[in-house]
């Protein structure tokens, strides 16, 4: 293991993270920090910034300002070393034409020094059937699936998972949910966004909450729940949202 | 490295797959040269060769390059390659070879049919054919990787490369001899980077004087040059 020096335990620290689209300010002075072995869920409604916030960590975006640290390592600089043992699912990940999905596997397996088996992790989500169909005629519960089994490939310590259970039946989704209960006890640490709220209060240690690029509220579910006395965290979500909607009604 | 041959052999399979490469790159250039055998002149077929033989270059370096480039460029599919190990230009060289080697294989093709059914002779050294042929692909490659750069999405670079590919493919002398288009065609002729190569490439069949087509080397050079230099200044990843 590399050991860090300053904070030995810590996977991902943003600092002042600043985006913004022509005057559209996407993300505002974002500061977010998430220990080792942790599930962390990032929320918001569509267009809060949870996407470019995504984007700027993985340095597919570039940042206005502000500082990210992955494992301790600057991903823009150290670029191979950082992704080496980082697994990543998009939002709505595209394929090339008519590839199969055993090749989307295999190529996925090509980029990375060490791997795990495709094959178990097909079986793991029932797509075993599925290795010689062609990816883009998959129904889109199976194409979600398939981006997450490509994201588990390279035996990751850090987990993405951008809105990884939309279109998903609700077998499957527990099915996920349960697998990732198994990575995180074996000290993966996996950082979410997600719309449903049932998974985030089953899954993840902290959220953050996000509003007009900034984090609202963050803490443990439960703290939250707790805070706010309300029935579960859909119901604080939709307070935060009411807030804004509110806010926008006196403007 | 591993990661390079697993993706070329993908692409490929995906090429093959597509089809389209295969028929625009290799069984239409295969049909142009039979029917232009069967029906004209040996002089006339040899003449043709060339021309004929270079449509795999165009077909390549003005379709395959720049629509596979643009393709995975709006399908995010490089911007994934950025958040692994590898370089997305692993993916990019694998499909500027595989494009290369359907470049070759037509020619390939071309020639077999040229000399073996209508005994079409290469008076000058082959060497200087293949290398000449080498120098045409890099400088119209270069124009592909150029039009990849510059279009924003895959619509666009359908419509350049319709643009571009078939008034090229019909007035550079590659289905019909620049030396037989009418006057008011052979302004668009002239232009054509590829009627350079084609006249080259002629040349190289022919064996004539190499210093008498000096115009059309430096022509190409700098198409190459200022391409290549664009290109690489102008690529985004997303």
């Amino acid at each position: 293991m590399i050991v860090m020096e300053e904070n030995m335990n810590t996977v991902l620290n943003v600092t002042g993270l600043t985006k913004s689209y022509g005057n559209l300010l996407a993300v505002d002075r974002l500061e977010l920090c998430v220990p080792d072995g942790e599930i962390f869920g990032l929320l918001g409604h569509n267009g809060a910034g949870k996407s470019t916030t995504m984007e700027c960590i993985l340095g597919t975006s570039k940042p206005d300002a502000g500082e990210v640290r992955i494992l301790g390592l600057d991903p823009k600089k150290e670029r191979r070393k950082v992704f080496a043992r980082v697994g990543v699912q998009f939002q709505e990940t595209k394929y090339q034409d008519k590839l199969l999905v055993w090749e989307a596997c295999e190529t996925a397996a090509s980029l990375y020094p060490r791997t795990q088996d495709c094959n178990e992790l097909l079986e793991r989500f029932h797509l075993t059937d599925k290795k010689k169909a062609v990816v883009n005629e998959l129904s889109g519960g199976e194409r979600q699936k398939l981006s997450v089994v490509l994201a588990m490939i390279p035996k990751p310590e850090i987990l993405f998972l951008d809105e990884f259970t939309t279109g998903l039946d609700p077998q499957a989704r527990r099915g996920i949910w349960k697998y990732l209960k198994e990575l995180k006890a074996t000290g993966v640490t996996i950082i979410l966004t997600s719309h449903y709220m049932d998974e985030v209060e089953f899954l993840c240690d902290r959220i953050a909450i996000m509003k007009q690029g900034r984090i609202t509220a963050a803490g443990t579910p439960s703290e939250l729940v707790a805070k706010h006395k309300t029935k579960n965290l859909e119901d604080v979500f939709l307070k935060y949202m009411e807030k804004e909607t509110s806010e926008e009604v006196v403007a | 490295m591993n990661a390079f041959f697993t993706i070329f052999r993908t692409e490929t399979k995906l090429a093959i797959r597509d089809g389209n490469m295969l028929f625009f790159g290799v069984l239409f250039p295969v049909g142009v040269m039979l029917l232009i055998g069967f029906v004209s002149s040996a002089e006339a077929t040899r003449l043709s060769f060339a021309g004929v033989g270079a449509i795999g270059i165009c077909a390549a370096g003005l379709i395959g390059l720049p629509l596979t480039f643009a393709g995975y460029r709006h399908a995010g599919i490089l911007k994934r390659f950025r958040t692994t190990p590898a370089s997305p230009a692993v993916l990019l060289l694998a499909v500027a070879l595989l494009q290369t080697l359907f470049a070759f294989a037509s020619a390939g093709a071309i020639f077999l049919i040229a000399r073996f059914i209508f005994s079409v002779e290469i008076s000058g050294p082959p060497l200087r054919f293949i290398l000449t042929f080498l120098f045409v692909q890099i400088s119209i490659f270069g124009i592909g990787f150029l039009i990849s750069a510059l279009v924003p999405n895959t619509k666009t670079a359908n419509l350049v490369c319709t643009v571009l590919y078939f008034p090229m493919l019909f007035l550079s002398g590659a289905t019909v001899p620049a030396e037989i288009m009418p006057g008011f065609l052979r302004f668009f002729t002239e232009v054509f980077p590829l009627t350079q190569g084609i006249m080259l490439l002629k040349g190289a069949v022919t064996g004539t004087d190499l210093a008498g087509d000096l115009v059309r080397v430096i022509v190409l050079a700098v198409i190459a040059v200022v391409s290549y230099v664009m290109a690489f200044a102008t690529f985004r990843w997303e």
